[in-house]
């Protein structure tokens, strides 16, 4: 998706008014990014901030090509994985690719099929629930999850964000929504049981 | 024929949107006569929209993101008139 032409132009000439209000409007998702990519609160806000100033610095290299929002929080997910290499890098196997597995039959049909908590969500519920299963997904695969579903980025917007081809991204949603799906799967179990009690 | 397994794989992977017409048209019929399936998808969609309405809580105190606003402000040597 590209930037707006009037917003590009402000931007590039670095237009105080419009500079500050992009920041403004960027911060909260920023800040949820930074939070999703598991940076503490603190460490999240300096990451933020430090991302902002580049991204002040560097406006009049802004092409439009991408939103400007895009363009912030791909400078954003560069300065944290500066810091965290460790992370970059996305395991070649993960369990859950077993656990989705076992799931089918040789023939790819269901065995075990779905029985997560679908009336309770719609009605708002397990809040508490989605939150730890939330902090149980592996950094990058939260990330990718929340810059797609929460933020509202397409899938090339997230490629370009996170810097991943594709395939990458593909894989990543794959395992964060399933490892979601198998958690409150397993929570929405539990509840029954102990109601059953 | 297009099976369970890779009907959940290309919805939770992004992957149907962008796949040829003759797999999209196969997923799509096979959803309407797989109930498992359908579960499946409606249950990853519930979730997201779940993870979205938790976002939108507002959590943050707004004089501090301010803060940082006007601290990013005054390091890129733009000082708030």
């Amino acid at each position: 998706m590209r930037e707006r032409a009037d917003l590009v132009a402000a931007v590039r000439s670095s237009d105080r008014a419009t500079l500050e209000s992009v920041v403004r409007e960027c911060l909260p998702a920023l800040m949820r990014t930074a939070v999703a990519a598991g940076l503490p609160l603190d460490r999240a806000e300096d990451a933020v901030q430090s991302a902002l100033v580049v991204f002040l610095q560097r406006a009049g290299d802004f092409d439009g090509r991408a939103r400007v929002s895009t363009w912030i929080q791909g400078i954003l997910m560069r300065k944290i994985w500066e810091e965290r290499r460790g992370i970059r890098r996305d395991a070649e196997h993960d369990e859950i690719d077993d656990v989705v597995e076992r799931r089918f039959d040789a023939d790819g049909r269901w065995v075990h099929p779905p029985e997560g908590p679908l009336e309770a969500l719609s009605r708002g519920l397990l809040h508490r629930e989605l939150s730890v299963c939330l902090e149980a997904l592996p950094d990058r695969q939260r990330v990718a999850f929340a810059l797609r579903e929460v933020e509202g980025f397409d899938t090339e917007e997230v490629c370009n964000i996170l810097e991943v081809t594709a395939n990458n991204l593909g894989v990543l949603l794959f395992r964060a929504r399933n490892r979601m799906r198998e958690c409150l799967e397993s929570k929405g179990i539990e509840r029954s049981s102990d109601a059953s009690l | 024929m297009l099976r369970c397994k890779e009907v959940t794989r290309l919805s939770a992977s992004d992957a149907l949107r962008t796949a040829p017409l003759r797999t999209r048209v196969a997923a799509r019929l096979h959803l309407v006569i797989c109930r498992h399936c359908r579960r499946y998808a409606s249950e990853l969609a519930r979730i997201g929209a779940a993870v979205r309405a938790l976002g939108d809580t507002p959590v943050r105190d707004p004089g501090r993101d301010e803060a940082l606003v006007q601290r990013v402000l005054e390091e890129s040597g733009r000082p708030p008139s």
